[in-house]
């Protein structure tokens, strides 16, 4: 597996505080990597160090197969767009301008394809508009055309939903799978929003106290994530007589409410319980969420 | 490092800062003149000589240009834009660099926009140089030219060490302040109105390689030394910027 981005041991300390420590991950080259961790945990650390923002204190990672300590790797950096945190944006400028000044930067040879980018950001129509008086919405979606300027090989963005109306979740997200799959851009994406993650990573990275707590791709967090039926029954004890019986996998969650890891047949379910005088309320087909992997991945409710 | 250059300068002529730098600067100007203009005719009964117009941009050069400088590259970190630098494949040298001569450049258009406006004036309200050739005047111009540029890279070094904080406006105007205030202490000490300068040995030395080369001190009416001195001061400032600003920002965390 080709990879466009990785770490081995990586360490930040700031001052006392480990931000991360001996973390250890791979960016498969064309995938959209979701990074997932909550505040604190270290993934704007990581990205700012992968921009060459700042230094590790010990460890090494390779971008694009350029060590960070090589005297080259600046030049590396040319084929990276990134929204770390806040879109970074020049606020006195139209959105055309920032892209002609981005352009200026990366030392483009003309002006070619900017309005393209703000056609597909949606900005077209802002006109002499400076970017100050943009919605956050807007901001966010030109520091995703900034990103986008010069035909990038690797995007990083941090958090790029916030800020956007459902339209403009869905219309974002959308672009990120068009560029993932027409130009082979590979994507590192960190979110709170894990749903809206879950739609698009094709890789996922879990981030926890500064180092990584597991990495999969999608198949292996479906395949973990299994669906299972929720059952609300009024005694799980005879619940788990039947289950036992049946030889089937179950996992009781309170006095009421279980879940069954199996296809089973309603009526065949009904009748058992019916026969031990059992009565089911409520069932239904259940999956685990992303959300919820990550929660148990973590420990618990309190790690959230 | 062009390009960067480039963008950096596009970015700061392009900025609502530039635009209210040089309403300032128009605006000081004027009443500075106008002021002038008006003391000489209500209290000598005369017209204000044109080195008396030509002279109004000095007392605010050092803290427009801090100011404007450590305004345009604290928005830099602010902003989130100088990420956009580091990503665009640019080594931070290149970076740093192209920030002090940005600083420079703007210096440099300020206080050219300044002697025009002021040349102006002086067209409209005096009857021309009283005391002063036009050659040397012109030479005056240049020297403030010369010290705006040395001014312009050390705050610009100030603000891209520190980060664009706070604690850089603070550092670079209290600086500014220090300095305007030592300027006049030295000019008193070594050109008393009345009497011979009293100041002696490691003092006077000090006092006057201070009134000789420090930039700060170079916005005076006249010239008190040979125009060398004024060159070498504003190039050791300049180089000071750059070597020190490039030793710490290689080395810079960036948020």
């Amino acid at each position: 597996m080709e990879t466009i981005f990785k770490t081995d041991n990586l360490c930040k300390k700031y001052g006392k505080f480990t931000a991360l420590s001996n973390l250890d991950l791979e960016i498969p080259k064309g995938s959209i990597y979701g990074f997932v961790g909550k505040n604190g945990a270290g993934k704007t650390t990581l990205i700012r160090i992968l921009c060459g923002l700042q230094a590790p204190t010990s460890g090494s990672f390779t971008l694009m197969g350029k060590s960070f300590n090589d005297k080259t790797i600046h030049k590396e950096r040319r084929r990276i767009g990134a929204v770390v945190e806040t879109p970074a944006i020049f606020k006195d400028m139209s959105a055309r301008d920032n892209l002609i000044q981005q352009y200026i930067m990366l030392g483009l040879p003309d002006l070619n394809g900017i309005d393209e980018l703000l056609d597909l950001v949606g900005l077209a129509n802002t006109g002499k508009k400076k970017a100050r008086n943009f919605s956050l919405g807007m901001k966010q979606r030109l520091g995703l055309a900034m990103a986008l300027c010069g035909n990038p090989d690797f995007i990083i963005l941090d958090e790029p939903t916030n800020g956007l109306d459902p339209q403009g979740i869905i219309e974002i997200r959308e672009l990120i799978i068009r560029l993932n799959r027409e130009k082979g851009i590979t994507f590192l994406i960190s979110s709170h929003i894990l749903d809206e993650l879950a739609r698009i990573a094709t890789h996922y990275g879990f981030i926890d106290k500064g180092h990584i707590v597991r990495q999969m791709s999608a198949e292996e967090l479906r395949a973990e994530c299994r669906k299972s039926v929720r059952m609300n029954v009024a005694d799980v004890k005879i619940l788990s007589k039947i289950m036992e019986e049946k030889g089937i996998e179950y996992n009781i969650i309170d006095d009421h409410n279980a879940e069954v890891y199996t296809d089973i047949t309603f009526s065949e379910i009904a009748e058992a319980f019916a026969k031990e005088n059992c009565i089911i309320y409520t069932m239904g087909e259940h999956e685990e969420s992303l959300e919820a992997f990550y929660m148990s991945l973590l420990g618990g409710r309190e790690n959230a | 490092m062009l390009r960067t250059f480039y963008s950096d300068f596009r970015n700061y002529l392009k900025s609502t800062g530039f635009k209210i730098g040089v309403i300032v600067i128009f605006g000081y100007v004027t009443f500075f003149s106008a002021v002038m203009a008006l003391l000489y005719r209500i209290a000598l009964h005369d017209i204000v000589p044109a080195e008396d117009v030509l002279c109004s941009y000095c007392d605010m050069a050092a803290f427009l240009i801090t100011g404007s400088t450590l305004l345009m590259f604290a928005t830099d970190y602010s902003n989130g834009t100088i990420r956009n630098k580091i990503l665009s494949g640019a080594k931070r040298s290149e970076i740093y660099l192209s920030a002090i001569f940005t600083g420079i450049l703007i210096s440099l258009i300020y206080s050219a926009i300044a002697i025009v406006f002021e040349l102006g004036f002086a067209l409209v309200l005096s009857d021309g140089l009283a005391i002063l050739t036009v050659s040397e005047e012109a030479g005056i111009c240049l020297q403030y030219m010369i010290s705006s540029m040395a001014i312009g890279a050390f705050s610009t070094m100030l603000v891209m060490v520190l980060g664009g904080l706070r604690i850089s406006y603070f550092a670079g105007l209290v600086f500014a302040f220090v300095c305007n205030i030592i300027s006049s202490e030295v000019a008193d000490k070594l050109y008393p109105q009345e009497g011979p300068v009293m100041i002696t040995g490691a003092r006077l030395f000090l006092y006057t390689a201070y009134d000789r080369f420090m930039p700060y001190a170079h916005f005076q009416q006249f010239q008190r030394w040979p125009f060398s001195s004024y060159v070498i001061g504003s190039a050791v400032m300049i180089a000071i910027s750059i070597l020190v600003g490039l030793i710490i920002f290689e080395r810079k965390e960036i948020r």
